[in-house]
């Protein structure tokens, strides 16, 4: 009996403001609040509350047999909790059903993982907290950032609770084996769950795009897909921007619709029905040993890290900030600290990135910045200005 | 196959501007996919080249670029543009030169060509490498303007150089878009000689840090506003100098403005220079700017990027419309230049991306590829 697994990642970067040369050590904010609303504004109405909406009614509409899996950042809920606390509030709702399973993540959507074993744990155990205080869940399952995976989390996600992990079924470690079941890691001490990305794209990617030869997709012809993996696969995982309804495919291309019948068409075809996360694990025993000593991202047709340290000004600006990690420590500055966090957010890395590839399309509509030369040297410029301010602490301390 | 008669009216070494590197260019690697035989309105003892070469005219002569005008135009210089299509014309019977296609070059060359269409009933392609308008800020000589008007009225078909001169030719002079191709100007990819300068040598021995500037000293190529990033760069990198490589009416007041804000001790004002030097300079600075108030092109931009400089360029050029990894500026944001100046003396993983991935885009600019591009225009007549 095949299962459906959806799973969104939900995430706004706290964006930084146009910092020049001239900005260096005048204490001036590195965060653009005005900027950050201005984008919120905008996902807030095409995306989140419609799509919100309409999950909601679906999980009621089915009798409670939809069910989703949300991983949503930290940094994200801070900005909802200053100007969409409505969203907070029917998130909540949506979640009291029972139907809706959070992700553990990066409180920061960093990429900690790679850079800072330290950082990763406390970040991860800062966005348990913030999830279980607000929508009293204990996440067990772990989203990471970008679905980053290697083998050496194995050995760090049990000891934070955490059962599982989603990650991309890169083709080259899978080869023959099918992304439609559970694995388990080297060692057998955490579950995978694989992204089929030719399905989870079709919808993310591919819905809209008038040059595909499946275009226009329907729901009809989608769940016709889903079956034929009756009886050849247990989990079919989709995983996706949250941000694919509304915003990468419009409404005006018809995905609100397509979804909205896509869950009755599914729960139409006989034996199949739709699971969370950690539900999926429990239900379907595991196939298999799926293992990469490197890190493996869901990320471009690489699925690697290059699109957020592939060239020389990512490595700099990223290497330079998790160097500060010990000094910014030893200030015992609680804002230095929160700021230096916040810059980790992935995104500052991506807005730097050089490689122009028809499928960082997605993301480079965010992209604030003229280009990713002009993204390097502001966060190269807030970087400058944080070295003075940390000799400066220094000094005082000493004083 | 197609013959072609390109109307020209400079060629190195005897130019005084890009309109002969660019049609010296075009000539060459056009003539080894299509017959072409190329005109000049005077005589010049050119022999270094591969393809046919008439001149309109046994006088032997070499003429002023239509960059240097000032307010005035010299007669002599009208007499030569408005007698050249009937002397052109003589000579083509004379010698019975057969050809389909006329492809002239700016004004200068535009009215002979108009000329011979009317007289021949040949088609007319008229290519604009830069307009009145362009050249004088807005302020154009009425005569020149109103040639140029003519010209691109009669002409079947019309080439600039990037889409600005389209959207100016459009604009100011009336001439419906669909007539009009762009077509971006190229770059010799061969590797070029240069002989570095000693005492440029010694500044980086000594750690220096060199801004560059090529090009005319004139209101059109903005130097003035690269002069106003001096004082911003030099609080936060104190040991750089900047070289302006060109000469023009605007020098003695570059001077001044230095000498009344201080700046003269980082401010190198090297004059017009010749081709080893000039490479040279490109092979030793630390950026390229190009702060041009208005530019059709601007070579200067693709020069330092095949010596693989960071080159920031101004968004009034037309160069910029085809590099999408340079640093662009409106020429009138000092700060925002400052700025980039200085993150790329300052970051070397910003100077060392932004070189490399504009070297990577230089193929764009191929002559090769240029003129394939030219063929297909030519199909379109």
């Amino acid at each position: 009996m095949p299962s459906v697994c959806f799973y969104f990642k939900v995430h706004q970067p706290f964006r930084l403001r146009n910092f020049n040369i001239f900005d260096i050590g005048k204490n001036i904010d590195y965060f653009d609040n005005e900027k950050n609303k201005f984008y919120l504004d905008r996902i807030v109405k095409k995306c989140y509350l419609p799509t919100l909406n309409i999950i909601e009614e679906l999980i009621k509409e089915t009798n409670y047999r939809f069910k989703i899996s949300l991983g949503i950042t930290g940094t994200l809920i801070e900005q909802l909790s200053l100007w969409y606390p409505e969203v907070i509030e029917k998130l909540k709702k949506i979640v009291s059903t029972g139907n809706v399973e959070l992700t553990g993540e990066t409180y920061y959507h960093s990429l900690s993982s790679i850079y800072s074993k330290k950082e990763f744990e406390i970040q991860i155990k800062k966005h348990k907290k913030l999830i279980n205080g607000l929508f009293k869940q204990e996440p067990v399952i772990f989203s990471n950032t970008e679905l980053i995976y290697f083998d050496e989390l194995e050995n760090i996600l049990p000891e934070l609770g955490f059962k599982g992990i989603i990650t991309e079924g890169v083709d080259r470690i899978l080869e023959w084996r099918s992304p439609n079941f559970i694995y388990s890691s080297l060692n057998n001490k955490l579950k995978i769950l694989l992204r089929n990305y030719r399905l989870s794209d079709d919808i993310s990617f591919r819905f809209s795009s008038k040059e595909w030869i499946e275009w226009p997709l329907t729901a009809e012809k989608f769940s016709y897909w889903l079956e034929q993996f009756n009886g050849n696969g247990e989990v079919i995982n989709l995983f996706m921007d949250f941000e694919t309804f509304g915003e990468h495919q419009w409404v005006e291309t018809g995905i609100f619709e397509f979804l909205i019948n896509l869950v009755f068409e599914i729960l139409k075809i006989k034996d199949f029905n739709f699971l969370t996360l950690s539900e999926a694990i429990k239900t379907y025993p595991t196939r298999g040993i799926f293992s990469s000593p490197y890190p493996i991202t869901w990320a471009d047709t690489e699925r690697d890290l290059t699109a957020w340290i592939g060239n020389e000004m990512q490595k700099d600006a990223i290497e330079r900030l998790y160097g500060l990690e010990n000094k910014i420590k030893s200030l015992d500055n609680k804002d230095m600290i929160e700021i230096w966090r916040k810059l980790q957010t992935a995104d500052h890395f991506y807005y730097m990135c050089t490689k122009w590839f028809a499928d960082g399309d997605v993301h480079k509509y965010f992209n604030p910045y003229e280009n990713p030369y002009v993204a390097y040297l502001n966060f190269r410029n807030i970087l400058e200005d944080i070295y003075l301010k940390i000799k400066f602490e220094y000094k005082k301390s000493k004083v | 196959m197609k013959k072609i008669l390109m109307i020209g009216w400079e060629l190195p070494p005897f130019n005084s501007g890009g309109l002969g590197v660019a049609c010296y260019y075009i000539a060459s690697y056009l003539s080894k996919k299509i017959k072409l035989i190329f005109s000049l309105p005077k005589k010049l003892p050119i022999n270094k080249v591969n393809f046919d070469l008439i001149f309109a005219d046994e006088e032997v002569k070499i003429l002023e670029s239509y960059k240097n005008f000032k307010k005035y135009i010299p007669l002599e210089i009208f007499e030569e543009v408005l007698t050249y299509g009937y002397r052109l014309l003589e000579k083509i019977k004379k010698e019975n030169i057969d050809f389909d296609i006329i492809h002239a070059h700016d004004w200068l060359g535009g009215l002979a060509g108009i000329y011979l269409k009317e007289n021949l009933k040949k088609p007319l392609i008229v290519h604009i490498h830069s307009t009145e308008i362009e050249r004088t800020g807005n302020n154009p000589n009425l005569a020149i303007y109103n040639i140029e008007k003519e010209i691109l009225k009669k002409a079947d078909l019309i080439i600039s150089v990037s889409n600005l001169t389209k959207n100016i030719i459009n604009k100011n002079y009336e001439i419906k878009e669909d007539k009009i191709f762009v077509l971006y100007n190229g770059i010799d990819l061969n590797p070029n000689e240069y002989e570095i300068i000693p005492y440029i040598l010694n500044l980086k021995k000594e750690n220096y840090k060199i801004v560059l500037f090529v090009g005319r000293l004139v209101l059109q190529k903005g130097p003035d506003y690269l002069l106003s990033t001096i004082k911003y760069v030099t609080t936060y990198i104190p040991k750089v100098k900047y070289i302006f490589a060109g000469s023009g009416d605007m020098l003695d007041s570059l001077i001044k403005k230095a000498y009344y804000e201080n700046l003269l001790d980082y401010v190198i004002f090297a004059g017009f220079l010749r081709e080893k030097e000039l490479w040279s300079l490109y092979k030793v600075s630390d950026v390229l700017v190009m702060p041009s108030v208005f530019d059709p092109f601007g070579l200067v931009a693709l020069e330092a990027i095949k010596f693989k400089l960071p080159t920031i360029i101004s968004k009034t050029s037309g160069v910029g419309e085809n590099l999408n990894n340079c640093l662009k500026v409106d020429y009138w944001d000092i700060k925002k230049m400052s700025n980039y100046i200085t993150g790329i003396l300052k970051y070397e993983p910003l100077k060392n991306e932004i070189s490399n991935n504009l070297y990577n885009e230089l193929k764009k600019f191929d002559w090769e590829d240029r003129v394939n591009e030219l063929l297909k225009i030519y199909e379109k007549i």
